[in-house]
């Protein structure tokens, strides 16, 4: 029975269905690849590359002192960015009931903080506004409570990014 | 009686898997893995038992000095330096195990340099803090690490899936 599958085939077509018929070789006769060993290598490939794989992608936000700055408190005032355009002191004071900013002598309407996390939207529209009124305006100081969580902190600093203000220095808080 | 269909299909032939198949997929997953991987490749291992904060922030991390602020410990490079419970009660802004561990840590980049000109002291550190400190440990942190003569921080953080 077998030996006539394996057989020469005399009339082609008909007797062998599918690509092996097409292949067309000579002989008729498809050499049947043993594809286990690639399969297994295959196999503990990809669950090697699975495992290395890093499925939280890294990033970095960076920010300067200057140097030997921190002894006392920890201001972060850069001196050399007042030096592009009439600087404009923008502050944003984070606190446990939401953000201040206060600016120019002024302050603005409190954002206060929603039922669980912090007004962000609004803030980013303020930022913004503020971006229209000052365009060369590139720094910002966070004064930020010392409460605050550090998430909130890299949030409201991707706010400050996001409508162009990329100079952020944070500034000391409230000690306890 | 011998009918064409029992000539293709004896009995005791056994059914293969179209083997084919399999192996382009395998091998289109191994070559996307493979490129995943090598773009990876000198990046800062996020520290464990931490949770970093997530941001929209874009740039790549740099293979610098690595401070990890974790909920029970401050490490650098991996080793413990202070316990955190214990820094939250402490007055002032000084942390002392880390301290003397980045003044070790400088004096000895700084002694390699008078030897290699390819050595420089940058005083370049990257913090990786869990999500939930509160800004006053991160402050005496980032106040001690001023100190003692690294001012170039980067804040590690986790990108944002949005894409």
């Amino acid at each position: 029975m077998s030996g006539a599958v394996a057989g020469p085939a005399p009339g082609g077509g008909k007797h062998r269905g599918g690509i092996a018929s097409k292949g067309g070789s000579a002989m008729g006769t498809p050499i049947d690849l043993d594809m286990t060993p690639m399969m297994n290598m295959l196999i503990i490939l990809i669950s090697f590359l699975v495992t290395m794989v890093v499925f939280t992608q890294l990033a970095v936000i960076k920010f300067n002192l200057p140097p030997q700055a921190g002894g006392g408190g920890d201001q972060a005032a850069s001196p050399d960015s007042t030096q592009k355009g009439p600087s404009v002191d923008i502050t944003v004071l984070v606190s446990e009931n939401g953000f201040q900013i206060i600016g120019e002598g002024r302050k603005l309407d409190p954002i206060p903080k929603g039922t669980k996390d912090y007004d962000y939207p609004r803030l980013a529209q303020f930022m913004r506004k503020l971006k229209e009124e000052y365009p060369t305006a590139e720094d910002v100081v966070l004064l930020i409570d010392s409460a605050i969580v550090y998430q909130d902190i890299i949030t409201t600093m991707d706010v400050m990014r996001e409508n162009k203000f990329p100079n952020i220095l944070l500034s000391g808080g409230v000690y306890r | 009686m011998k009918t064409g269909r029992q000539r293709r299909r004896p009995p005791t032939e056994s059914a293969k898997p179209q083997m084919t198949s399999l192996v382009d997929v395998l091998t289109v997953l191994v070559f996307f893995l493979l490129k995943n991987f090598s773009t990876e490749g000198d990046i800062i291992t996020p520290a464990k038992n931490l949770e970093l904060p997530i941001s929209s922030s874009k740039i790549k991390p740099e293979n610098t000095l690595n401070i990890a602020i974790s909920r029970k410990h401050i490490m650098a490079e991996g080793t413990p330096v202070a316990l955190v419970d214990e820094e939250l009660d402490r007055q002032g802004t000084d942390i002392p195990g880390l301290a003397r561990y980045l003044e070790d840590k400088r004096k000895q980049t700084e002694e390699i340099a008078q030897y290699d000109k390819n050595v420089t002291f940058t005083g370049k550190l990257t913090i990786q803090g869990d999500r939930l400190i509160p800004y006053f440990l991160l402050q005496k942190v980032l106040a001690t690490c001023g100190a003692n003569g690294y001012s170039s921080f980067s804040l590690a953080v986790s990108k944002k899936d949005v894409e």
